[in-house]
């Protein structure tokens, strides 16, 4: 379609563009300026050039913080991803008790991340959290969960994990309702049972379902804040420190706004690489993807 | 090949007010094909599902060469069935779906290719051995469902309205592909369609559905000449028969103004349909006399369709809307008066209560054909 009158399609995106121009591209702008800068947000900025990127790699900071951060990525996405799928399987079913069920699991995912961070918090209480008596009253040995270094990190995954599962398995359950029953059906009289139709009509009908909860629960991992907020302030130790975190830690706890400007810009790079690897793997995916078959 | 015997068998949905198959009683010969024909709704796709194991029923017994298969699943059932959407599995390639039923019962790399390669040929799909099926056209589709099925010469092939999603040109060429094709294999088959041309060209036998329950079964020959009831007779022949309630009195029918004498032995009170078929209709001139015991009519003709080899005549009878095939072209302009003749041979009687036959009126007739005394 052809405008009439050549400006009318910018004056349109003119609203939209004015948001992305104000807080998105500006302030990426303004972020990569003050990374070549010493500020304390009181005194006067001082130019230090490519000092703080230096800084961050020579004292092992970034290397740190990458790590976990992929590391706690790697947990949420393989955790979310295969509970989501199974619980979807063992929940599409019809019948009140499993769409209670559904609801239920879903339910968390509406909840805020403060409130649920609280309610884990309660529930992981190395003194009196519901594990902990549970585990006394059993006699078996307790753990501080949260105040271990060796183990914050991992729960505080597995607390991420639970609250997203619901997502991912909404979005497989839709998946695997689109999946037309005559395939199980023409599978089944092939001879395949039930592990075998699973293997070959269910999983490759699902494979682009499974790349987009993949993808939303790294992003999700990746945005993870409130909840380390919450329950560890990014310790003990640091072991519970990831990117977003550790920005805000060096601007609004250190004052060091030039440190976290150079953070910002390394972990947009990340994520700018990482966005291009997803959608080069959904463009290839979608180029073999299996459609459904229109009758004739 | 092997046959199949079916006693009782009966289903009702969970939730629904009837059943949808009432106590079938069945029995398909090994090598024979049966087609089950009927309205929407009237079970033949239920009755092929329990066949196949994808339904339960809740009542009777279903024996594969003599094998009971309640409660034998599917996959091990040995029954093969081609879906009315194909089901060709989207992420396989054409050879990849023809030899799934191969792979799922351990047959090895080589043979599985060798079997594959041989049903492609024989369905014309040599070419096409690595497209996915979106590469496919309708037909094509068909064609690899139909790979599928034959690939594994199972014990009997299941046909669920396999030509429903295809173009009236593609439909009749497959018709006619997938007849020979099971005669070739000699194969057992039920095959469920809607179509009364697909039923009376494909099957050896037709068994014709209503409610739940076989109407009539027997050839397509039987069915179509002596319809067991007024429902088979109106369901099979295109244009449909023309059907006609009628009063009976003393031995004769009162038929729109006609007092027509009743066939031999045959006896009805009170009312009785009277039924035949438009190209058993026979249209001469107004003033040409009718033979004796013809029904026989003056009518004005309201229109007229030439089809090529044949034309349709429209006219009505008391306010019913009729038909007689006329072979070729038919002159005639609209409104213009002709007389329209039935033999009384070619009528169907049947009781106007209960829609059952009545007598058998094609019966010296097929007699006749058939070379008896």
């Amino acid at each position: 379609m052809k405008p009439r009158r050549p400006l009318d399609p910018y004056l349109l995106l003119l609203p939209s563009l004015a948001v992305l121009l104000a807080f998105v591209i500006a302030p990426l702008f303004f972020a990569a300026k003050t990374s070549l800068y010493r500020w304390d947000l009181l005194t006067e900025a001082r130019f230090v050039g490519l000092g703080n990127y230096a800084s961050l790699a020579s004292s092992g900071q970034l290397g740190e913080l990458v790590g976990r951060t992929f590391g706690f990525g790697a947990i949420v996405v393989v955790f979310g991803t295969t509970l989501g799928l199974a619980l979807a399987l063992a929940l599409d079913r019809p019948g009140r008790l499993y769409a209670f069920f559904r609801g239920a699991i879903f339910s968390a995912y509406v909840v805020s991340w403060v409130a649920v961070a609280l309610l884990w918090m309660w529930i992981l209480d190395a003194d009196s959290g519901l594990v902990t008596v549970v585990a006394r009253a059993l006699g078996l040995p307790t753990l501080s969960w949260l105040g271990d270094p060796r183990s914050a990190l991992v729960t505080i995954a597995l607390v991420t994990v639970w609250k997203i599962t619901g997502y991912a398995m909404v979005v497989f359950l839709a998946g695997l309702q689109a999946i037309p029953p005559s395939l199980h059906e023409a599978a089944a009289l092939d001879g395949a049972g039930a592990w075998r139709r699973f293997l070959h009509i269910t999983w490759p009908s699902l494979k682009p379902t499974t790349a987009f909860v993949a993808t939303t629960s790294l992003i999700a991992s990746f945005q993870a804040f409130d909840v380390i907020r919450v329950m560890t302030q990014g310790g003990p130790v640091r072991s519970t420190t990831l990117f977003v975190y550790a920005i805000y830690e060096e601007v609004f706890v250190n004052l060091r706004v030039g440190k976290a400007s150079a953070l910002t810009v390394v972990f947009f790079v990340l994520l700018l690489g990482l966005t291009g690897l997803q959608l080069w793997a959904f463009r290839t995916q979608r180029a073999s993807r299996p459609r459904e078959e229109e009758p004739a | 090949m092997a046959k199949l015997e079916i006693e009782g068998l009966g289903r009702t949905h969970p939730g629904a007010k009837r059943a949808t198959l009432v106590s079938i009683d069945l029995r398909v010969e090994a090598g024979e094909v049966l087609v089950l024909v009927g309205p929407s709704g009237c079970g033949k796709s239920t009755l092929l599902r329990l066949i196949a194991g994808l339904d339960d029923p809740d009542g009777g017994s279903l024996r594969l060469d003599g094998r009971e298969l309640s409660g034998v699943p599917p996959q091990e059932r040995d029954v093969a069935m081609v879906f009315q959407g194909y089901a060709l599995y989207p992420h396989m390639s054409v050879r990849e779906n023809i030899g799934f039923p191969l792979r799922m019962r351990g047959v090895g790399a080589a043979e599985r290719a060798a079997k594959v390669e041989e049903a492609a040929e024989l369905l014309g799909l040599g070419k096409l051995l690595d497209r996915k099926p979106t590469e496919l056209s309708g037909g094509e589709r068909q064609r690899v469902a139909m790979g599928r099925a034959i690939v594994r010469r199972p014990k009997i092939f299941l046909f669920d309205e396999p030509l429903s999603n295809l173009d009236a040109a593609l439909r009749t060429q497959l018709r006619v592909e997938i007849a020979s094709m099971l005669r070739r294999l000699d194969a057992t088959a039920l095959y469920v369609t809607h179509d009364q041309i697909e039923a009376m060209t494909v099957g050896d036998r037709i068994a014709v559905m209503r409610d739940g329950r076989i109407e009539q079964l027997g050839t397509p020959r039987e069915v179509y000449e002596a319809p067991a009831t007024s429902f088979v007779a109106g369901f099979l022949g295109t244009p449909p028969i023309d059907q006609l309630e009628v009063e009976v009195k003393r031995g004769h029918a009162l038929v729109a103004g006609l007092e027509l004498p009743l066939p031999r032995g045959l006896s009805v009170a009170g009312r009785a349909v009277l039924a035949f078929r438009p190209n058993d209709v026979k249209v001469g001139a107004s003033d040409e006399a009718a033979p004796e015991g013809w029904l026989s009519w003056v009518v004005a003709v309201e229109a007229t369709e030439p089809l090529g080899a044949e034309t349709i005549v429209h006219f009505s009878v008391e306010g019913r809307a009729m038909r007689a095939v006329v072979p070729g072209f038919f002159d005639a302009s609209l409104s213009e008066t002709v007389r329209v003749t039935v033999d009384p041979e070619k009528l169907h009687w049947f009781d106007a209560a209960t829609g059952r036959r009545l007598v058998a009126a094609a019966s010296t007739r097929q007699a006749d054909a058939e070379g008896a005394p």
